[in-house]
């Protein structure tokens, strides 16, 4: 049941991957990748990640294509929305794509995992996901996630200053 | 039972969906959007195979490259914003001279 669910949300994250690199209109771009970050979300909760999945959600689904919806509606070009120039580099990024995937797929094909850490995960989800993940993050992890805070912040400060208006 | 050779080659598959998309498009904003695509691909064979091991270091360290990629991201498409103003183009090919 949960591999039938899991390949049909895999293919739809891959079908919505390839409409945001192929299609013609950068807004049809966005939106279809909301469809593919909302179906990795869905991929989380089938992987006992169910804290990853919301902030997924929020954080992805929720602010990043926001940001970069509004990037994409100050720009509003209305020409040259689709490159008119052919390039070399498209073919070629595609070949080096396509052989760089074989490869990975030749080396996940010929690793032999052993399916013993869903007994784990569920005893470590007994009091919940987001509680399991909270005691390892302020304890083992902390150092991480003050820096995480600090940059951050200053990546607020780099932005607001980058775009801001020019002083005529 | 998430098969777990099947959740890499997804998270591979989007990667080099995400890398070609970022080599091959010439706008800039699109770009953006496939390089958030490889960091959710990323994100994916992290929490695949903290689901293979059985603890929870993956999840964390998958918390840690959303952060990291939403500031990516805010100062990419601000830098993006301020090129746009003098430019008045969102093509990467016609943003090739260092300073003007």
């Amino acid at each position: 049941m949960e591999s039938f669910l899991f390949y049909i949300l895999a293919s739809i994250a891959v079908v919505s991957s390839l409409v945001v690199i192929l299609a013609k209109k950068i807004v049809h771009s966005a939106i279809w990748l909301i469809v593919t970050l909302l179906s990795l979300s869905a991929i989380y909760v089938l992987l006992y990640a169910e804290f990853l999945a919301a902030l997924q959600v929020l954080i992805y689904a929720g602010a990043v294509i926001v940001l970069i919806l509004f990037a994409v509606f100050i720009i509003n070009q209305e020409k040259d929305e689709y490159e008119m120039k052919w390039h070399l580099q498209t073919p070629l990024a595609y070949l080096l794509g396509g052989m760089i995937l074989l490869e990975l797929f030749f080396f996940i094909g010929k690793t032999v995992f052993e399916n013993n850490g869903v007994e784990k995960i569920s005893l470590l989800n007994k009091i919940g996901n987001t509680e399991a993940v909270a005691v390892e993050l302020f304890s083992k992890y902390i150092l991480p996630f003050e820096i995480v805070s600090v940059l951050l912040l200053a990546s607020m400060v780099g932005a607001v200053f980058i775009a801001r208006k020019e002083k005529e | 039972m998430v098969p777990v050779s099947g959740s890499l080659a997804l998270g591979a598959i989007l990667f080099i969906i995400g890398a070609i998309g970022a080599l091959s498009r010439r706008n800039a904003i699109i770009i953006l959007m496939s390089i958030e695509l490889m960091l959710n691909a990323v994100n994916l064979t992290f929490v695949t195979f903290s689901y293979q091991v059985g603890n929870l270091n993956g999840q964390i360290a998958a918390i840690f490259v959303m952060a990291v990629a939403a500031a990516e991201a805010s100062v990419g498409l601000a830098i993006f914003i301020a090129l746009y103003r003098k430019k008045r183009t969102a093509n990467v090919d016609e943003i090739s001279i260092l300073k003007w």
